[in-house]
């Protein structure tokens, strides 16, 4: 059957809904182990791969902004991480490659037409999203039988957003934070309430300040989420419904995180400063535990 | 193409209204120092491209004493290994007892000699010198122990090295001699702009460095006592430090150049063979005036058997500053200090942050009972948020007293604090008949701030190290209080002509150390200097001849700038001074005469030479270290709960997905 699709998308070019049947009809395998494609097959991505490599050119402006934020220490670096995940990825089904339809490499290039349009007249950080978007869409038709959404959704990760998320997302998710495990820690007796995003507990201030706020724990939990979605080969559905499920479960965490770190911030116990990095990491676990159960779990 | 010319003209319209508009928004801006909220902060690495953030690389200090005299000359070496030229400032500390008499800049081969100016005079000159691209060094006071020097011009690849002069008497305590060499300015709490605890002062806002980070210059010393005895033991509380020549009259001591060092007070403690003359005249006769400076011998203490009730108000910080070691230092002391009480002496506690609280509503009696609850309640206090001192001052000063007790507060806390004459003329016009004792906590305190209130509380000021030294601190407190060495100091002169004697009244003695009274003459050196006061078993009198008991010295041309610094001390160190007042003017006067330092003086060297056509260049701030054992809750940090670093989540994520699959998988196959 591998080797009758492999042949029709050699010959044809498949419709996007038909990249999503052949990821439905492959979901029962995950995908691991199959490495050992021989070297010939690269062949039959060579056009495949220079196609890309004109596309990566064309939008090249994005990629220097995009390095410019990673080394001048306004974001933080951590989209590198997603976009090698993409790269070996592809590397690992370079076998399943083909050259997108034709329609779909206009509209690739009409992204990048746009993503360059945008810069002009949108922030950088946008116009790079569309870039990546188009880099998202040609390679999404490149890999017709590999799920789109959980690739769409590395690819934004690539995106610098960390300090954006943590400017609009970072303020109510320290809200939230803080109120949260006020009442966590009202329900364990200890005498707390929330004001903003302090912690208040007998003239004692503990603060859900920025580096507190969880955005690092968010995107390491959708990085999980969508790599795992990806290898687990899920839909558009399965993927967002991961997404949602490994959100919430980071937001629980970071708030267990809060409380447990609660105590030696305030000063009721004395524990040495290794065991900060412990706690934070346990309370990450106990999300990573549930999302990889999620994600990996057999579609109905 | 209307509508483009439509557009340009709406824009150049727009434009144009933005310009006549911006003075009026200028005018309407308020000062930007009554709004804004100075505070020390952390410093940012590289933040601009080719300028280089740290151009001071090295603090080199050569000490020589020669008997009570310590002659002291800190170079400053300043390198610009960027590609930008620099204006360099550096905010350092400095003895309280500093008078600073001189200053060399030196760049390259050539060397120029600082000229004293008045302070606006100075920041003018150096001004003028550094736009028009000149090499020029400004040394200004911003508290008599935390000066700042500014260095316009420094060239990319420059090395310009500024050295400064200046003296200090050591008056032994105890029999210890003890010269100390602050370091690091401490992080300074300065209260929201408005409020009382707020200075308007840009200095404050200094970028510091994190915890654990040492300076980013080296430190090194070189010191020389030469003393009229054989030097018995020298040691350094605070360095590791090898000394030479112990058992001789000349030691030596010497501190590698090294980074660690810059980041707490250098205290090297000596004392001399044998039974020292303590009581001796050094005089020096010049071309139009004479100086002296009488060291006389105290009483020896006697304990005494009259037993007084005493009440003591202990007033703790336990702000952010204090949080960790010096908390826990101070609460040893505090722990010792109260435990130290009779029955029949009553206390209170008030630690103060932001707000202040009390042990009890009134002073309660020191019985085991109430000195148990207290060690609780001094164990559950915690180092955290803003420092009013003058708040809690002030209520501590306003308790209700008992009539019958002798009254003492003591104040324990690190003194990073902007308000320090504040809260000195705060204790002085509110203290009735009370005594204010000040602990020094922590390995950088602000040593202004202590002594001064002891000075304005007289009373008697403690430094506190570390948490090894807080027992043997709260002893001597102990002895301090039961018994005084010598009250109601009085001087006179026989057959001595003495004028401007300083200080004009002696405090009372609590510790074992020499009086000090520093003054000019006229005619001959003869005749006595007579000493009365009372002691706890009576009366005490004490006569030095002037011409019989004159100390060796090999140089005491230091008497001029050592009476005229103490002078200065006198006049306005420890008070605040109306602008333009009779004081402010005498101050400026003795500063320029005497050639020195003060908070009116400024220090001001400028080359010939125009290194830096157009004057461009950019200006920063050498970034302090946090002294040794203050957490980063100095810098008005409130404790938080920061996420844990993102590679060690993106491990912990990637290994528990594979591990977790694997398993699964594994199952899968197995069924």
């Amino acid at each position: 059957m591998r080797g009758e699709l492999n042949a029709r998308i050699g010959r044809t070019m498949p419709s996007p809904m038909y990249g999503l049947l052949v990821a439905q009809h492959d979901r029962s395998s995950d995908g691991v182990g199959e490495f050992a494609v021989p070297w010939r097959e690269w062949r039959t991505a060579r056009p495949v791969a220079v196609l890309l490599g004109g596309l990566v050119l064309a939008l090249w402006p994005h990629w220097i902004y995009m390095a410019r934020r990673m080394v001048d220490g306004s974001d933080e670096p951590w989209g590198i991480l997603a976009l090698a995940t993409v790269l070996v990825l592809v590397a690992r089904d370079r076998a399943e490659l083909s050259v997108p339809t034709r329609s779909a490499l206009v509209a690739s290039a009409a992204l990048a037409v746009v993503a360059a349009t945008a810069s002009l007249v949108l922030p950088d950080l946008a116009a790079a999203a569309v870039a990546m978007l188009a880099l998202s869409f040609f390679l999404v038709h490149a890999l017709p039988r590999r799920p789109a959404t959980p690739l769409v959704a590395l690819l934004l990760l690539a995106l610098p957003v960390i300090a954006s998320l943590q400017f609009y997302l970072g303020f109510p998710l320290r809200v939230f934070a803080a109120h949260a495990t006020s009442l966590v820690l009202a329900l364990a007796g200890i005498d707390t309430s929330a004001a903003g995003t302090a912690i208040l507990h007998q003239g004692i201030t503990v603060l859900v300040d920025a580096p507190c706020a969880g955005i690092g724990m968010l995107w390491v939990g959708s990085y999980t989420a969508a790599l795992l979605s990806y290898l687990a080969r899920s839909d558009g559905a399965r993927t967002a419904t991961n997404a949602v499920a490994a959100a919430l479960l980071v937001l629980a965490a970071n708030v267990a995180r809060n409380a447990a770190l609660f105590f030696p911030e305030a000063g009721l116990v004395q524990w040495p400063a290794w065991s900060h990095e412990a706690i934070g990491l346990a309370a990450l676990a106990l999300a990573v535990v549930p999302i990889v159960l999620i994600t990996s779990r057999p579609s109905r | 193409m209307p509508g483009t010319l439509l557009r340009r003209a709406a824009s150049i319209a727009v434009l144009a209204g933005c310009a006549m508009l911006s003075p009026l928004a200028a005018q309407e801006r308020p000062p930007a120092d009554l709004t804004r909220t100075l505070s020390p902060y952390f410093v940012v690495d590289k933040a601009e491209p080719g300028v280089d953030a740290l151009p001071l690389k090295a603090t080199r200090v050569d000490v020589k004493v020669n008997g009570v005299i310590a002659d002291v000359r800190v170079t400053q070496v300043y390198r610009n290994e960027g590609n930008t030229p620099l204006e360099a400032r550096y905010v350092f500390p400095a003895s309280t007892r500093a008078a600073v008499y001189a200053m060399r800049m030196r760049v390259g081969e050539r060397a120029v000699d600082a000229e004293i100016r008045e302070k606006q005079a100075a920041r003018r000159e150096y001004e003028t010198a550094k736009h028009e691209g000149k090499n020029a060094s400004l040394l200004e006071q911003l508290r008599p122990n935390v000066f700042s020097m500014a260095i316009a011009n420094v060239m990319p690849g420059d090395e310009i090295a500024v050295d400064l002069f200046y003296t200090e008497s050591l008056v032994p305590t105890e029999g210890t001699y003890r010269f100390v060499f602050p370091t690091v300015v401490g992080p300074r709490y300065n209260g929201a702009a408005g409020r009382e605890s707020h200075q308007a002062e840009g200095w404050v806002a200094q970028p510091t460095l994190r915890a654990g980070e040492p300076a980013r210059h080296t430190l090194a010393m070189k010191i020389e006592v030469n003393a009229p005895l054989p030097v018995q033991s020298a040691a350094s509380p605070s360095h590791r430090l090898a000394v030479d020549g112990l058992g001789s009259r000349t030691a030596r001591a010497e501190l590698a150049a090294a980074a660690e060092h810059a980041n707490r007070d250098f205290v090297l403690e000596y004392r001399l063979a044998g039974r020292e003359i303590a009581s001796g005249v050094l005089v020096h006769e010049g071309r139009d005036e004479n100086f002296f400076l009488a060291m006389i011998e105290p009483p020896a203490r006697v304990a005494s058997s009259a037993i007084v009730p005493r009440e003591y108000v202990f007033v703790l910080d336990v702000s952010g500053s204090m949080h960790g070691f010096p908390v826990e230092t101070a609460k040893a002391l505090l722990r010792g200090l109260v435990a130290n009480l009779r029955p029949t002496d009553t206390f209170n506690i008030i630690p103060f942050a932001g707000g202040h609280s009390l042990f009890a509503p009134r002073s309660v009696p020191a019985t085991r009972e109430n000195v148990d609850a207290a060690v609780r309640f001094i164990n559950g206090q915690r180092g955290s948020g803003s420092t009013e001192l003058l708040a809690a001052l002030r209520g501590a000063l306003a308790m209700p007293s008992g009539q019958e007790r002798a009254r003492s507060f003591v104040v324990i806390t690190d003194g990073y604090v902007t308000i320090e004459k504040e809260a000195m003329d705060l204790v002085r016009a509110s203290l009735g008949h009370a005594n204010v004792f000040a602990f020094g906590i922590g390995s950088s305190v602000n040593r202004f701030l202590i002594e001064g209130l002891a000075r304005a509380g007289r009373g008697e000021a403690f430094v506190v190290l570390n948490e090894r030294d807080a027992a043997i601190e709260a002893d001597r407190f102990r002895a301090y209080i039961e018994s005084p060495v010598l009250t109601k100091i009085a001087v006179t002169f026989r057959g001595f002509d003495a004028y401007d004697v300083d200080p004009p009244q002696l405090p009372d003695l609590f510790a074992q150390r020499p009086l000090a009274i520093s003054g000019k003459f006229r005619g001959a050196a003869t005749g006595a200097i007579e000493v009365r006061g009372t002691t706890s078993t009576g009366t005490f009198f004490q006569s030095v001849d002037v011409a019989g008991a004159r100390l060796p010295a090999a140089d005491t041309k230091a008497l001029g700038v050592l009476w005229a610094r103490s002078r200065i001390a006198t006049l306005g160190d420890y008070q605040k001074i109306a602008p333009d007042s009779a004081t402010q003017k005498e101050i400026t006067e003795l500063g320029l005469k005497y050639r020195l330092l003060t908070d009116y003086t400024s220090f001001i060297a400028v080359d010939k030479v125009v290194r830096n056509p157009g004057g461009a260049q950019a200006g920063v701030e050498q970034p302090q270290p946090l002294p040794e054992g203050v957490s980063e809750l100095a810098l008005g940090e409130v404790p938080s709960t920061p996420e844990p670093e993102f590679v060690s989540m993106t491990l912990l994520a990637g290994g528990l997905a594979w591990w977790l699959r694997r398993r699964r998988r594994g199952g899968r196959d197995a069924r």
